[in-house]
């Protein structure tokens, strides 16, 4: 079951602005249990419609850190991610700016981890890459699927 | 589009000055009150250089050590603060132009 995005509990963080560099880039994502979840390696930006710009949502993972590196580094950082994707059209992390509970020196999400991905609309949400790492090589490794004895 | 389009770009006034590259993009909330939902953009934060502008000295005065807010202040002499109004065009990833007599202030706020 899905909560819709009013349902998140969120909270009013007290601030009336951010610098976006300075505050949100390579920043911490901390769940609501506490754990971390990624680093915040870009901002989606959307440009539709009349007023100006908007952030929308944090972006996370080598497609959204690839391009800000740069580069021959950057761009086989990305290829090397597109390769190894299980989608035909992979896309970066994508967390949704309404998930945030809080923002301090970290960026505190509303939900915990698990549920990000029923969350993302569709979307993989983070976990794309981790659960096809954990199902297709990690997986197959014997001695993966049980405890140590 | 991403940030990453934006950071970087040069800007440059509507008679072609350039005046820097943006180094962050000041957001807005729809209040203290109010939680995250989507952040507009309110203004552009412009210098010449990018050299340690992620420590925020050439834009806070409460922040120190006082030598390294003095040495990162006097690299980022010339940043200034555009807002989001004064932008006639953004070509993502090249060029922000200003609209003529877009208001340019210093971004390191008065004592």
């Amino acid at each position: 079951m899905s909560d819709s995005p009013d349902r998140v509990p969120r909270k009013a963080t007290g601030e009336v602005s951010y610098d976006a560099a300075l505050r949100l880039l390579d920043r911490q994502v901390i769940d609501s249990d506490g754990a971390f979840v990624c680093n915040v390696d870009d901002l989606e930006v959307d440009v539709s419609g009349t007023g100006p710009p908007r952030i929308t949502a944090l972006l996370t993972g080598p497609a959204a850190l690839g391009p800000r590196t740069g580069g021959f580094i950057g761009r086989w950082m990305v290829a090397t991610w597109r390769r190894l994707a299980p989608d035909q059209d992979p896309r970066p992390g994508r967390i949704d700016l309404h998930l945030i509970a809080d923002i301090d020196s970290a960026i505190h999400l509303a939900v915990p981890r698990r549920r990000l991905a029923e969350l993302a609309d569709g979307d993989k949400g983070i976990d794309g890459f981790e659960q096809w790492a954990r199902s297709v090589v990690i997986g197959r490794i014997p001695g993966a699927r049980h405890d140590p004895e | 589009m991403t940030l990453n389009d934006l950071l970087g770009c040069d800007v440059v006034t509507h008679d072609g000055r350039k005046l820097g590259s943006v180094i962050d993009v000041r957001l807005k909330t729809a209040g203290p009150a109010e939680p995250v939902q989507v952040l507009p953009f309110d203004a552009l934060l412009v210098s010449r250089r990018s050299t340690g502008s992620l420590f925020g000295y050439e834009r806070r005065r409460e922040q120190g050590p006082a030598l390294f807010a003095h040495f990162f202040r006097a690299i980022h002499r010339e940043a200034r603060l555009v807002p989001w109004s004064g932008v006639d065009q953004w070509t993502p990833g090249q060029t922000v132009t200003l609209k003529a007599g877009a208001a340019v202030t210093p971004a390191l706020p008065e004592a």
